[in-house]
């Protein structure tokens, strides 16, 4: 009985420690909607970077036929994470060049349309620092 | 038979085709140079450099100046041998049509050979860099590399490879339309730029009809995720368009031999 109580507590413990861990390291998603020029770039307002780990980009809406690229940038415009090419939707992901350097730190979001897309592109989504 | 040399000579050892070949490498370099500082961590792959100067991110100005590098080398060179009266003289060594068939295919070699110039030495360089920095030779997230997947495509040099062979043929096919459009404009500056014209009308205008109508599809093996038989019908169509202007079109040259 005496066993079955320990495990009992350990199992809500581990529960209770995954929700808790969960909570904790869910990325927040901000949201844009955006038409991309063909020659300048779209950039997001500054957000916080809260961990080491990617940024994504959620990609929902791309105009048909279209191509983008999406990076992330810090305050200064330096480009902090590898560039991702995408003519569809669907979750992106960004490597950082150096993620620990940029904890806690203020970047943004950058959305161009590569040499070859000579119009205007609509796009939505979200996307997070980590 | 030796006529044939003589025009590959005037057509691969020329200022033109030197200029085209350097912008083509510079260009395709251009496209990953931004990378160069992330070789020692290891973090790109050698496919993802190779796209960058090709298809991806925002540094691949090859895919705009296409058109240009195709038709610079040799496109405006039967203009240039109407203005300066030499197919007077030519015919007196050859017939007008084993000229014009020789001329064609030549200014087709030329074109494809100046486009994929770059991607070829960049692959070379890409591949030293690769040993050098022991990068891995795919990484995850390419969208052109997941459609080669979705083909059963899976090695990352055969990918490079398809790649090349499609810019060449691309190359081919502008600088042969080209060659059919400068019987009519007879201007060399006009032949160079008519096939990027053609190029920028329908990737902003006829796009909008259809996206299969963007010449960009010639030269991008992932546009609009398309298989291969769209490219290789605009490809044709273009080819036969050319071929047709040129034999059919232009001043008849007198056979005088």
């Amino acid at each position: 009985m005496t066993i079955n109580r320990k495990v009992a507590t350990g199992l809500l413990s581990l529960g209770l420690f995954s929700i808790g861990t969960g909570i904790a390291t869910a990325a927040t998603y901000y949201d844009y909607d955006a038409r991309v020029p063909a020659i300048a770039d779209f950039e997001t307002t500054n957000k916080t970077k809260q961990t080491t780990g990617s940024a994504y980009n959620n990609v929902t809406y791309l105009a048909k036929g279209a191509s983008l690229v999406s990076w992330v940038e810090n305050t200064s415009g330096t480009n902090i994470t590898s560039k991702v090419t995408y003519s569809s939707t669907g979750k992106k992901t960004m490597d950082y060049k150096a993620a620990s350097t940029y904890k806690g730190k203020s970047v943004h979001l950058n959305i161009s349309t590569p040499f070859g897309e000579n119009e205007a592109v609509s796009t939505k989504g979200n996307w997070t620092p980590n | 038979m030796s006529y044939i040399f003589e025009e590959l000579k005037r057509a691969f050892w020329s200022p033109a085709m030197l200029i085209a070949s350097l912008l083509s490498i510079f260009m395709f370099i251009g496209g990953f140079i931004e990378y160069i500082s992330w070789l020692p961590s290891g973090q790109l792959s050698l496919l993802y450099l190779f796209l960058s100067g090709y298809n991806s991110g925002t540094a691949n100005t090859l895919a705009l100046a296409f058109p240009i590098l195709a038709c610079l080398p040799f496109v405006a060179s039967y203009v240039q041998d109407e203005n300066n009266h030499l197919t007077n003289y030519i015919s007196i060594r050859t017939s007008e049509r084993t000229y014009k068939t020789i001329k064609f295919f030549i200014t087709g070699l030329t074109g494809g050979v100046a486009v994929a110039i770059g991607p070829v030495v960049g692959f070379m360089i890409l591949s030293v860099l690769s040993f050098v920095f022991q990068l891995p030779l795919e990484g995850e997230g390419l969208e052109t590399a997941e459609m080669f997947h979705s083909m059963g495509i899976a090695s990352p040099h055969l990918m490079i490879l398809l790649i090349i062979l499609t810019i060449f043929g691309c190359g081919f096919t502008l600088a042969s339309f080209g060659l059919g459009l400068s019987v009519f404009v007879k201007n060399t500056y006009l032949a160079v730029l008519m096939p990027f014209v053609f190029y920028l009308i329908t990737s902003t205008i006829f796009i909008d009809i259809n996206p299969l109508l963007n010449a960009q599809i010639l030269y991008d093996i992932n546009k609009t995720g398309m298989g291969s038989w769209p490219r290789v019908a605009y490809a044709a169509i273009l080819i036969i368009i050319g071929a047709v202007s040129f034999f059919g079109g232009g001043r008849k040259i007198e056979y005088t031999r």
